[in-house]
Protein backbone atom coordinates (compact mmCIF):
# COMPACT_ATOMS: atom_id res chain seq x y z
CA UNK A 1 0.00 0.00 0.00
CA UNK A 2 1.53 3.28 -1.08
CA UNK A 3 0.21 5.77 1.40
CA UNK A 4 1.59 8.87 -0.31
CA UNK A 5 -0.25 8.10 -3.56
CA UNK A 6 -3.47 7.41 -1.69
CA UNK A 7 -3.17 10.67 0.24
CA UNK A 8 -2.50 12.55 -3.00
CA UNK A 9 -5.64 11.03 -4.52
CA UNK A 10 -7.68 11.97 -1.43
CA UNK A 11 -6.28 15.51 -1.66
CA UNK A 12 -7.29 15.68 -5.33
CA UNK A 13 -10.77 14.49 -4.34
CA UNK A 14 -11.13 17.04 -1.54
CA UNK A 15 -10.20 20.06 -3.68
CA UNK A 16 -12.39 18.78 -6.53
CA UNK A 17 -15.41 18.30 -4.29
CA UNK A 18 -14.82 21.77 -2.87
CA UNK A 19 -15.10 23.29 -6.37
CA UNK A 20 -18.32 21.35 -6.94
CA UNK A 21 -20.12 22.09 -3.71
CA UNK A 22 -19.08 25.67 -2.90
CA UNK A 23 -21.36 27.72 -5.14
CA UNK A 24 -24.08 25.11 -5.13
CA UNK A 25 -24.52 25.80 -1.43
CA UNK A 26 -23.74 29.49 -1.32
CA UNK A 27 -24.55 31.72 -4.27
CA UNK A 28 -26.27 31.66 -7.60
CA UNK A 29 -24.82 32.87 -10.87
CA UNK A 30 -26.61 36.18 -11.00
CA UNK A 31 -25.03 37.37 -7.78
CA UNK A 32 -21.45 36.59 -8.87
CA UNK A 33 -19.27 39.58 -9.69
CA UNK A 34 -19.34 39.82 -13.46
CA UNK A 35 -15.57 39.73 -13.85
CA UNK A 36 -15.37 36.52 -11.83
CA UNK A 37 -17.89 34.66 -13.98
CA UNK A 38 -16.13 35.91 -17.11
CA UNK A 39 -12.84 34.64 -15.78
CA UNK A 40 -14.24 31.21 -14.84
CA UNK A 41 -15.82 30.91 -18.27
CA UNK A 42 -12.38 30.96 -19.94
CA UNK A 43 -10.79 28.46 -17.54
CA UNK A 44 -11.69 25.26 -19.46
CA UNK A 45 -10.28 26.55 -22.77
CA UNK A 46 -7.10 27.82 -21.07
CA UNK A 47 -6.52 24.59 -19.14
CA UNK A 48 -7.16 22.25 -22.07
CA UNK A 49 -4.87 24.25 -24.34
CA UNK A 50 -2.11 24.41 -21.72
CA UNK A 51 -2.13 20.64 -21.40
CA UNK A 52 -2.21 19.95 -25.14
CA UNK A 53 0.31 22.48 -26.49
CA UNK A 54 3.50 21.23 -24.74
CA UNK A 55 2.71 17.60 -25.66
CA UNK A 56 2.59 18.58 -29.33
CA UNK A 57 5.23 21.32 -29.53
CA UNK A 58 7.85 19.99 -27.10
CA UNK A 59 7.47 16.24 -26.53
CA UNK A 60 11.09 15.91 -25.39
CA UNK A 61 10.86 19.04 -23.21
CA UNK A 62 12.47 21.22 -25.86
CA UNK A 63 10.70 23.14 -28.61
CA UNK A 64 10.54 21.09 -31.82
CA UNK A 65 8.34 22.51 -34.59
CA UNK A 66 9.81 20.42 -37.39
CA UNK A 67 8.60 17.52 -39.49
CA UNK A 68 10.99 15.30 -37.54
CA UNK A 69 8.57 15.59 -34.61
CA UNK A 70 5.69 13.11 -35.13
CA UNK A 71 3.70 14.70 -32.27
CA UNK A 72 3.79 18.03 -34.09
CA UNK A 73 2.54 16.63 -37.40
CA UNK A 74 -0.08 14.38 -35.77
CA UNK A 75 -1.08 17.37 -33.63
CA UNK A 76 -1.74 19.58 -36.64
CA UNK A 77 -3.70 16.80 -38.36
CA UNK A 78 -5.78 16.20 -35.20
CA UNK A 79 -6.45 19.92 -34.74
CA UNK A 80 -7.90 19.97 -38.25
CA UNK A 81 -10.11 16.93 -37.57
CA UNK A 82 -11.24 18.39 -34.22
CA UNK A 83 -12.00 21.79 -35.76
CA UNK A 84 -14.02 20.39 -38.63
CA UNK A 85 -15.80 17.47 -36.96
CA UNK A 86 -16.20 18.88 -33.43
CA UNK A 87 -16.72 15.27 -32.42
CA UNK A 88 -14.93 13.80 -29.39
CA UNK A 89 -14.73 10.14 -30.38
CA UNK A 90 -13.77 10.83 -33.99
CA UNK A 91 -11.02 13.18 -32.80
CA UNK A 92 -9.63 10.68 -30.29
CA UNK A 93 -9.50 7.79 -32.71
CA UNK A 94 -8.15 9.76 -35.66
CA UNK A 95 -5.55 11.26 -33.30
CA UNK A 96 -4.38 7.81 -32.23
CA UNK A 97 -4.35 6.80 -35.91
CA UNK A 98 -2.25 9.83 -36.88
CA UNK A 99 0.35 9.35 -34.13
CA UNK A 100 0.74 5.64 -34.91
CA UNK A 101 1.15 6.49 -38.60
CA UNK A 102 3.66 9.30 -38.16
CA UNK A 103 5.62 7.48 -35.47
CA UNK A 104 5.89 4.58 -37.92
CA UNK A 105 6.92 6.84 -40.83
CA UNK A 106 9.33 9.08 -38.93
CA UNK A 107 10.44 6.72 -36.17
CA UNK B 1 -34.23 30.77 -11.37
CA UNK B 2 -34.64 30.44 -7.62
CA UNK B 3 -38.22 29.91 -6.75
CA UNK B 4 -39.62 32.32 -4.17
CA UNK B 5 -39.90 30.85 -0.68
CA UNK B 6 -43.41 29.57 -1.02
CA UNK B 7 -45.67 29.42 1.97
CA UNK B 8 -46.22 25.81 1.15
CA UNK B 9 -48.65 23.62 2.94
CA UNK B 10 -46.45 21.87 5.54
CA UNK B 11 -47.74 18.49 4.42
CA UNK B 12 -46.12 18.92 1.06
CA UNK B 13 -42.65 19.95 2.21
CA UNK B 14 -41.06 16.51 2.75
CA UNK B 15 -41.89 15.12 -0.70
CA UNK B 16 -40.81 18.42 -2.22
CA UNK B 17 -37.28 18.21 -0.79
CA UNK B 18 -36.62 14.47 -0.82
CA UNK B 19 -34.68 12.68 -3.54
CA UNK B 20 -37.00 11.13 -6.10
CA UNK B 21 -35.86 7.76 -7.47
CA UNK B 22 -38.06 8.01 -10.56
CA UNK B 23 -36.39 11.23 -11.70
CA UNK B 24 -32.94 9.87 -10.83
CA UNK B 25 -33.75 6.85 -12.99
CA UNK B 26 -34.87 9.10 -15.85
CA UNK B 27 -31.55 11.00 -15.71
CA UNK B 28 -29.66 7.71 -15.64
CA UNK B 29 -31.48 6.17 -18.63
CA UNK B 30 -31.33 9.29 -20.79
CA UNK B 31 -27.56 9.49 -20.23
CA UNK B 32 -26.87 6.13 -21.86
CA UNK B 33 -25.74 7.64 -25.22
CA UNK B 34 -23.27 9.93 -23.50
CA UNK B 35 -21.80 7.30 -21.19
CA UNK B 36 -20.76 5.23 -24.19
CA UNK B 37 -18.17 7.87 -25.04
CA UNK B 38 -17.28 8.13 -21.34
CA UNK B 39 -16.63 4.38 -21.44
CA UNK B 40 -14.20 4.68 -24.36
CA UNK B 41 -12.49 7.58 -22.63
CA UNK B 42 -12.21 5.54 -19.41
CA UNK B 43 -10.59 2.63 -21.24
CA UNK B 44 -7.88 4.98 -22.51
CA UNK B 45 -7.50 6.50 -19.05
CA UNK B 46 -7.10 3.07 -17.43
CA UNK B 47 -4.42 1.99 -19.91
CA UNK B 48 -2.45 5.22 -19.43
CA UNK B 49 -2.89 5.15 -15.64
CA UNK B 50 -1.38 1.66 -15.45
CA UNK B 51 1.46 2.87 -17.65
CA UNK B 52 2.00 5.81 -15.32
CA UNK B 53 2.59 3.38 -12.46
CA UNK B 54 -0.79 3.32 -10.73
CA UNK B 55 -2.32 0.05 -9.53
CA UNK B 56 -5.87 -1.06 -10.40
CA UNK B 57 -6.89 -0.32 -6.82
CA UNK B 58 -5.48 3.21 -7.01
CA UNK B 59 -7.20 3.76 -10.37
CA UNK B 60 -10.55 2.65 -8.93
CA UNK B 61 -10.14 4.80 -5.81
CA UNK B 62 -9.22 7.82 -7.94
CA UNK B 63 -12.21 7.38 -10.25
CA UNK B 64 -14.64 7.26 -7.33
CA UNK B 65 -13.05 9.97 -5.14
CA UNK B 66 -11.94 12.50 -7.77
CA UNK B 67 -14.42 11.67 -10.57
CA UNK B 68 -13.14 14.34 -12.96
CA UNK B 69 -11.65 12.91 -16.13
CA UNK B 70 -9.71 15.89 -17.37
CA UNK B 71 -7.83 16.42 -14.11
CA UNK B 72 -7.23 12.69 -13.70
CA UNK B 73 -5.62 12.56 -17.14
CA UNK B 74 -3.53 15.63 -16.35
CA UNK B 75 -2.32 14.04 -13.11
CA UNK B 76 -0.95 10.92 -14.83
CA UNK B 77 2.31 12.38 -16.18
CA UNK B 78 2.79 14.02 -12.78
CA UNK B 79 2.39 10.70 -10.95
CA UNK B 80 4.78 9.10 -13.43
CA UNK B 81 7.36 11.85 -12.83
CA UNK B 82 6.97 11.56 -9.02
CA UNK B 83 6.44 15.31 -8.64
CA UNK B 84 5.46 17.00 -5.39
CA UNK B 85 1.93 15.88 -4.36
CA UNK B 86 1.04 19.53 -3.79
CA UNK B 87 1.74 20.24 -7.48
CA UNK B 88 -0.67 17.40 -8.41
CA UNK B 89 -3.35 18.64 -6.02
CA UNK B 90 -2.84 22.27 -7.13
CA UNK B 91 -3.11 21.32 -10.80
CA UNK B 92 -6.25 19.30 -10.04
CA UNK B 93 -7.77 22.31 -8.31
CA UNK B 94 -7.09 24.74 -11.14
CA UNK B 95 -8.39 22.32 -13.78
CA UNK B 96 -11.55 21.71 -11.78
CA UNK B 97 -12.22 25.35 -10.97
CA UNK B 98 -14.69 25.30 -13.84
CA UNK B 99 -16.99 23.35 -11.50
CA UNK B 100 -17.48 26.57 -9.53
CA UNK B 101 -19.29 28.21 -12.40
CA UNK B 102 -21.09 24.98 -13.31
CA UNK B 103 -22.36 24.62 -9.73
CA UNK B 104 -23.56 28.21 -9.65
CA UNK B 105 -25.19 27.77 -13.04
CA UNK B 106 -27.10 24.51 -12.55
CA UNK B 107 -28.25 25.23 -8.98
CA UNK B 108 -30.29 28.16 -10.35
CA UNK B 109 -32.73 25.46 -11.45
CA UNK B 110 -32.89 23.69 -8.06
CA UNK B 111 -36.11 24.33 -6.22
CA UNK B 112 -35.20 22.80 -2.86
CA UNK B 113 -32.80 24.55 -0.49
CA UNK B 114 -32.08 21.39 1.55
CA UNK B 115 -28.34 21.08 2.17
CA UNK B 116 -27.77 17.31 2.23
CA UNK B 117 -29.40 16.55 -1.16
CA UNK B 118 -27.46 19.47 -2.64
CA UNK B 119 -24.24 17.99 -1.29
CA UNK B 120 -25.13 14.70 -2.94
CA UNK B 121 -25.89 16.51 -6.20
CA UNK B 122 -22.54 18.35 -5.95
CA UNK B 123 -20.67 15.03 -5.90
CA UNK B 124 -22.32 14.16 -9.22
CA UNK B 125 -21.54 17.50 -10.90
CA UNK B 126 -19.48 16.22 -13.85
CA UNK B 127 -19.02 17.82 -17.29
CA UNK B 128 -21.36 15.29 -18.91
CA UNK B 129 -24.06 15.26 -16.21
CA UNK B 130 -23.95 19.06 -16.10
CA UNK B 131 -24.52 19.15 -19.86
CA UNK B 132 -27.40 16.67 -19.61
CA UNK B 133 -29.08 18.41 -16.66
CA UNK B 134 -28.67 21.86 -18.23
CA UNK B 135 -30.28 20.67 -21.44
CA UNK B 136 -33.10 19.07 -19.41
CA UNK B 137 -33.64 22.28 -17.42
CA UNK B 138 -33.66 24.41 -20.57
CA UNK B 139 -36.08 22.09 -22.35
CA UNK B 140 -38.55 21.38 -19.55
CA UNK B 141 -38.00 24.58 -17.57
CA UNK B 142 -41.29 26.06 -16.49
CA UNK B 143 -43.34 22.95 -17.20
CA UNK B 144 -41.74 20.85 -14.45
CA UNK B 145 -44.20 19.95 -11.68
CA UNK B 146 -43.42 21.13 -8.16
CA UNK B 147 -43.73 17.82 -6.36
CA UNK B 148 -39.97 17.31 -6.38
CA UNK B 149 -36.65 18.90 -7.28
CA UNK B 150 -36.51 17.61 -10.84
CA UNK B 151 -33.30 19.16 -12.15
CA UNK B 152 -31.32 18.27 -9.01
CA UNK B 153 -32.43 14.65 -9.15
CA UNK B 154 -31.91 14.44 -12.91
CA UNK B 155 -28.33 15.66 -12.37
CA UNK B 156 -27.80 12.95 -9.75
CA UNK B 157 -29.12 10.25 -12.11
CA UNK B 158 -26.98 11.40 -15.02
CA UNK B 159 -23.95 11.70 -12.74
CA UNK B 160 -24.51 8.21 -11.37
CA UNK B 161 -24.53 6.81 -14.91
CA UNK B 162 -21.28 8.62 -15.73
CA UNK B 163 -19.66 7.46 -12.48
CA UNK B 164 -20.47 3.80 -13.10
CA UNK B 165 -19.26 3.94 -16.70
CA UNK B 166 -16.10 5.91 -15.88
CA UNK B 167 -15.00 3.72 -12.95
CA UNK B 168 -15.77 0.44 -14.65
CA UNK B 169 -14.08 1.30 -17.95
CA UNK B 170 -11.01 2.73 -16.21
CA UNK B 171 -10.50 -0.51 -14.29
CA UNK B 172 -10.96 -2.58 -17.45
CA UNK B 173 -8.48 -0.31 -19.25
CA UNK B 174 -6.10 -0.65 -16.31
CA UNK B 175 -6.14 -4.43 -16.61
CA UNK B 176 -5.53 -4.23 -20.38
CA UNK B 177 -2.74 -1.73 -19.81
CA UNK B 178 -0.65 -4.44 -18.16
CA UNK B 179 -0.55 -6.31 -21.48
CA UNK B 180 0.35 -3.35 -23.69
CA UNK B 181 3.82 -2.05 -24.38
CA UNK B 182 5.38 1.29 -23.46
CA UNK B 183 2.71 3.95 -24.23
CA UNK B 184 5.32 6.58 -25.06
CA UNK B 185 6.87 4.30 -27.69
CA UNK B 186 3.43 3.60 -29.15
CA UNK B 187 2.57 7.30 -28.98
CA UNK B 188 -0.34 6.63 -26.64
CA UNK B 189 0.58 9.68 -24.57
CA UNK B 190 -0.73 11.58 -27.58
CA UNK B 191 -4.19 10.10 -26.95
CA UNK B 192 -4.62 12.57 -24.07
CA UNK B 193 -3.86 15.49 -26.35
CA UNK B 194 -6.30 14.11 -28.96
CA UNK B 195 -9.04 13.63 -26.36
CA UNK B 196 -8.58 17.15 -25.04
CA UNK B 197 -8.61 18.57 -28.57
CA UNK B 198 -11.95 16.83 -29.05
CA UNK B 199 -13.30 18.41 -25.85
CA UNK B 200 -11.77 21.79 -26.69
CA UNK B 201 -12.98 22.31 -30.27
CA UNK B 202 -16.72 22.82 -29.53
CA UNK B 203 -15.82 25.39 -26.85
CA UNK B 204 -14.11 27.78 -29.28
CA UNK B 205 -16.89 30.15 -30.27
CA UNK B 206 -15.77 33.76 -29.89
CA UNK B 207 -12.63 35.71 -30.66
CA UNK B 208 -11.76 35.87 -26.95
CA UNK B 209 -11.66 32.07 -26.94
CA UNK B 210 -9.08 32.21 -29.73
CA UNK B 211 -7.11 34.83 -27.78
CA UNK B 212 -7.12 32.65 -24.65
CA UNK B 213 -6.00 29.69 -26.74
CA UNK B 214 -3.10 31.58 -28.32
CA UNK B 215 -1.90 32.96 -24.98
CA UNK B 216 -2.18 29.49 -23.43
CA UNK B 217 -0.13 27.92 -26.23
CA UNK B 218 2.69 30.47 -25.94
CA UNK B 219 2.79 30.52 -22.14
CA UNK B 220 2.41 26.79 -21.53
CA UNK B 221 5.08 25.80 -24.06
CA UNK B 222 7.50 28.50 -22.78
CA UNK B 223 6.98 27.55 -19.12
CA UNK B 224 7.17 23.83 -19.93
CA UNK B 225 10.47 24.22 -21.74
CA UNK B 226 12.04 26.63 -19.25
CA UNK B 227 10.86 25.43 -15.85
CA UNK B 228 11.27 22.08 -14.10
CA UNK B 229 8.18 20.39 -12.67
CA UNK B 230 4.60 20.69 -13.83
CA UNK B 231 3.39 24.08 -12.72
CA UNK B 232 3.13 25.16 -16.36
CA UNK B 233 -0.54 24.11 -16.62
CA UNK B 234 -1.48 26.10 -13.54
CA UNK B 235 0.57 29.18 -14.45
CA UNK B 236 -0.36 29.36 -18.12
CA UNK B 237 -4.08 28.71 -17.66
CA UNK B 238 -4.47 31.22 -14.82
CA UNK B 239 -2.85 34.03 -16.80
CA UNK B 240 -4.54 33.15 -20.11
CA UNK B 241 -8.04 32.93 -18.65
CA UNK B 242 -7.54 36.25 -16.83
CA UNK B 243 -6.43 37.87 -20.10
CA UNK B 244 -9.59 36.52 -21.76
CA UNK B 245 -11.76 38.00 -19.00
CA UNK B 246 -9.97 41.35 -19.18
CA UNK B 247 -10.35 41.35 -22.97
CA UNK B 248 -14.08 40.71 -22.72
CA UNK B 249 -14.57 43.34 -20.02
CA UNK B 250 -12.66 45.85 -22.12
CA UNK B 251 -14.90 45.19 -25.10
CA UNK B 252 -18.16 45.68 -23.22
Amino acid sequence: MRIEILLTIVGMGVVTYFTRVLFMLTIDEKKLPQFFSRWLKFVPVAVLTSIIAPIIAAPEKKLDLTFANPYFIAGIATVIVAGISRNLLLTVFSGIGFILLFKYLIG
Amino acid sequence: MTRKKEKHNLHHRPSFDALNCRIIGKGFIESVPIIISVFAFGLIFGVLATKSGLTIFEIAIMCVIVLAGMSQFAALPLFAAHVNPLAIIGTTFIINMRHLIMGASISRFFSSRKVIPRMVAAYFLIDESFAMASAYAEKEGERLPRDGDYVRDYLIGAGLAVTVSWSLSSCIGGIFGNFLGDPKRLGLDFAIAAAFLGLLAPQIKKKQDVLVMLVSVILSVSLFVMLPGSWYILGASLVASLIGAVGESYEN
